[in-house]
């Protein structure tokens, strides 16, 4: 469990996988370290610092999992791992 | 102890352009080649060579190119644009301390037609911590640095709007500068506010300096070696680098407070400090401005003006050709070309001897800052 300490909305350049209105947050973890991560299950425009969010794990193309983060109060399945 | 002073005596600049036509190393000798005309010394009396790193030409190609007999100095200072204002530094400690005579600065790139930091760092960056956030498509300089100006913005209640004045005021010395890619084009508040994001809610098109080709090269010696020098020359009163001990390559995320620039305030403090100098003393400011919150944020962190009140001084004109602190005389690099931030410390001896475009009314004393979010440096530069 964390909050948001702060984010952006890339929109340039384009990169391919991640499509357009990715949100790169740094979150303050509850044990009190931050790190990178992008928000899973919100839109861009609802994410605002302060907001707790929770770590959910992604997997990725070559077999990695990438620790990410959702809202708290978000009860959809989106950006769940599969 | 030696009194013996350091001076840049001559300038050297290449045009600023989208495509070149020729490679870094060419367009770095051209420099180098035009600073010494200017300075009336010959190849034969440089005894120092130094610049930043992320420069294709190092020291050791330059002089083979150059054909430079032996050298007694040679340095490439880390942290690429945060090390443009050391490399001036360290040219001018070895000039006072007589490690050697004649130190030519220098850096070139291909920063438009060549690689294009705007496009994000690949993830086989060497930078650890870059490879992985690089795993989040948060890759460039742009996305590093926005992170941490969002959280200033959140402190003080500032919004993208606040950055107006900054990119306006760039265009608007850029524009009566044949250098700069804003010759001829000065933008309003409403073309501000009309540019495409680049970073949510932190930076427009607008906010973001300008990818160029180009190169610039400064002759520094000492200050009896140059009353026989054609240049005017400007004295390097006080030069320094700032470091807090944490600091990472724009990534600053990690320290109790994010979003302020202590290394800028570092190197800020030592040129007061060694110079006997404070803000007030000080008639214009060459500003490392590869984003605009930059500007802001720097004045805060130099003492121009408190934390959180930067956006209303650049809103009452205070930034302005005639203001309380013109910034950035040249279109710095929003506005004329983004040159690693040496085409602001090119600006400062330019107004210093009295030949700028926009020339300001017998300045004595200018600061330049380099590379504000990184490992930074800043110098004083004075009129002799």
């Amino acid at each position: 469990m964390g909050t948001v300490y702060s984010f952006i909305v890339p929109r340039y350049p384009d990169l391919d996988g991640f499509g357009s209105g990715y949100v790169v947050a740094l979150i303050e973890l509850d044990e009190g370290v931050r790190m990178i991560a992008n928000i899973r299950g919100a839109e861009p425009g609802d994410v605002t610092i302060g907001m707790p969010v929770t770590l959910i794990w992604e997997p990725m193309a070559d077999g990695y999992w990438l620790p990410q983060f959702r809202p708290v109060a978000e009860t959809s399945s989106a950006g769940r791992p599969a | 102890m030696s009194a013996r002073q350091a001076a840049v005596v001559g300038l050297g600049t290449t045009e600023f352009s989208r495509d070149s036509g020729r490679s870094e190393l060419r367009l770095t000798i051209d420099a180098i080649t035009a600073a010494l005309a200017d300075a009336g010394l010959s190849f034969d009396d440089v005894d120092g060579l130094t610049t930043s790193t992320v420069d294709t030409s190092d020291p050791s190609i330059v002089a083979e190119a150059l054909g430079l007999g032996n050298l007694t100095f040679f340095s490439t200072i880390p942290f690429g644009g945060g090390g443009v204002c050391a490399a001036v530094e360290h040219a001018a400690t070895a000039v006072r301390t007589g490690a050697a005579r004649t130190v030519v600065m220098y850096r070139g790139l291909n920063g438009r037609s060549g690689r294009r930091y705007g496009q994000g760092y690949p993830d086989t960056s060497g930078v650890q911590y870059m490879r992985l956030a690089s795993h989040y498509g948060h890759l460039s300089p742009a996305h590093h640095l926005s992170l941490g100006i969002m959280r200033w913005m959140h402190t003080y209640g500032i919004t993208n709007d606040d950055f107006a004045p900054v990119s306006v005021a760039m265009r608007r010395h850029a524009a009566t500068n044949p250098a700069a890619h804003f010759y001829g084009r000065p933008v309003t508040a409403e073309d501000h506010r009309n540019s495409r994001w680049v970073v949510e809610p932190v930076l427009r098109l607008l906010d973001v300096c300008l990818e160029s080709d180009g190169a610039i090269a400064l002759v520094v010696t000492s200050d009896e070696r140059a009353a026989d020098c054609a240049g005017t020359p400007v004295v390097v009163t006080a030069g320094a680098q700032g470091w807090t001990g944490r600091s990472r390559l724009m990534m600053n995320y990690y320290r109790d407070t994010v979003g302020t620039l202590p290394e800028i305030a570092i190197a800020g403090d030592a040129i007061w400090q060694a110079s006997g100098l404070s803000p007030k003393d000080v008639d214009a400011a060459m500003l490392y401005d590869h984003f605009s919150p930059l500007v802001l944020m720097q004045l805060e962190a130099l003492g121009f003006c408190e934390p959180g009140e930067s956006a209303k001084f650049a809103r009452d004109g205070g930034i302005e050709i005639g203001g309380r602190l013109p910034v950035n005389t040249h279109g710095g690099m929003l506005g004329e070309a983004y040159i690693h931030g040496v085409n602001g410390i090119a600006e400062a001896v330019r107004q210093l001897r009295g030949t700028a475009v926009n020339q300001l009314r017998s300045p004595r004393h200018i600061v330049v800052t380099a590379g504000p979010g990184t490992p930074a440096s800043a110098l004083l530069l004075s009129a002799t």
